[in-house]
């Protein structure tokens, strides 16, 4: 397997080589085409030998000296220009290598893959303010001073990097939270012959920024269409962890070492001018 | 292996992932690698470890693997060491230059496999 992986990284050295041979002394649009083979063939090398450079660091070895009759470190040769191209090349494929699977495993942080593009929306999941009274008609709802406000107890937050809400209210009854943000996210919950109930909220669908968040519950019987006061208005903050950073920055990493290696690319050139 | 019993190879190859390919290769408990960018400091590694053999590339900056075998070949106290190259250089005359300069193998890279490169130094080393 090591031999297998080793004669690779030879081959494909040896085919770069061939290929630079090529462009010796050519000019036109053929030299274009194969700077840019090139290009692809460093890159195709960096990724395969970019094990050398974790199981291998540029380090002295040490060596027994004849003429001294002693040990000593001997200097492991690099060579700078090769090591920063392949330094750039790799940060570049990881950081767009840890966006793939963003957005293939954590659709929910990073939003999920656009590979199609929605025309025509019949009904949302969670629903703006238009549609709240459609769904569950809580502005036609009469408002009955003698019906029990429920009331958030805890905020938590979910593994999944989602929000619960955990509360109180009248056993039977249903209750009504509303989650603010640009839209209002509402959801329902039945409360529990013990008085307890509990709501999810998902940051897939409907993803709530980072700050205060407002939060209001009330009882609602949409069999007989009337509705409590609005418990007080409470509010928590949505706080960006490791994982929200990377996925807020992970886009900006891979544009900006995208641009530090042409700058590096360029300088490296004139160099070698 | 006890570290006095070593034997030592010099690969002189200004390849960086070819340079840790080998080195990846060929260390290990039986021999310790040193490594020169370039044959000037191949030839003044050679001379300062009395390496017990020489993994030689003939593409290097400063100085060729053929002025190094030159150099190394009129030297008395080091002509004796072996050396194999290890080059892209694949046409008849480079390999018979060469030879004639006293190098104990030959491997063009396009056409080398590296466990055979590895069985060939053991051969020569006699380990």
């Amino acid at each position: 397997m090591k031999n297998s992986w080793l004669n690779l990284v030879l081959s494909i050295t040896n085919y770069i080589y061939e290929r630079k041979k090529m462009i010796l002394g050519r000019s036109g649009l053929s030299v274009v085409k194969n700077i840019v083979l090139l290009i692809i063939l460093e890159i195709i090398l960096a990724i395969v030998s970019l094990p050398l450079y974790f199981t291998l660091k540029t380090e002295s070895v040490t060596a027994f000296l004849l003429e001294k009759g002693t040990y000593e470190k001997v200097s492991f040769d690099y060579n700078l220009r090769r090591v920063l191209t392949l330094a750039g090349v790799e940060i570049i494929a990881l950081i767009w290598l840890v966006k793939l699977l963003l957005i293939l495993f954590l659709p929910s942080f990073y939003g999920p893959m656009n590979l199609y593009t929605v025309s025509n929306l019949d009904k949302a999941a969670v629903l703006s303010g238009d549609l709240i009274s459609e769904e569950i008609g809580i502005e036609t709802a009469r408002i009955i001073d003698a019906m029990p406000q429920p009331k958030i107890e805890k905020v938590a937050r979910s593994r999944t990097g989602g929000y619960d809400f955990f509360g109180a209210g009248q056993p039977g009854s249903t209750v009504v939270l509303l989650l603010s943000d640009e839209q209002t996210a509402v959801y329902t919950a039945d409360v529990d012959e013990k008085g307890y109930w509990e709501i999810n909220h998902s940051q897939a669908n409907f993803r709530l920024k980072e700050g205060n968040h407002s939060v209001v519950v009330f009882s609602y019987d949409k069999k007989l269409e009337v509705r409590s006061h609005a418990a007080p208005e409470q509010f928590f903050k949505v706080t960006a962890d490791r994982l929200n950073f990377l996925v807020k920055n992970v886009d900006v990493l891979a544009n900006w070492s995208a641009v530090i290696i042409l700058l590096l690319g360029i300088f490296l050139t004139l160099l070698t001018i | 292996m006890p570290k006095e019993n070593k034997k030592i190879i010099l690969i002189a190859e200004d390849d960086e992932i070819l340079l840790r390919a080998l080195y990846l290769l060929l260390r290990g408990d039986m021999y310790t690698i040193a490594s020169a960018g370039d044959g000037e400091t191949a030839l003044k590694m050679t001379e300062r470890l009395n390496p017990n053999l020489v993994l030689l590339d003939l593409l290097m900056p400063k100085m060729d693997g053929f002025a190094y075998l030159k150099a190394v070949k009129s030297n008395s106290v080091l002509k004796d060491i072996p050396i194999i190259v290890l080059s892209n250089l694949g046409d008849k005359e480079d390999i018979e230059k060469a030879q004639n300069l006293g190098v104990k193998d030959y491997f063009v890279k396009s056409d080398t496999r590296l466990e055979i490169l590895s069985e060939k130094i053991k051969k020569i080393l006699g380990s």
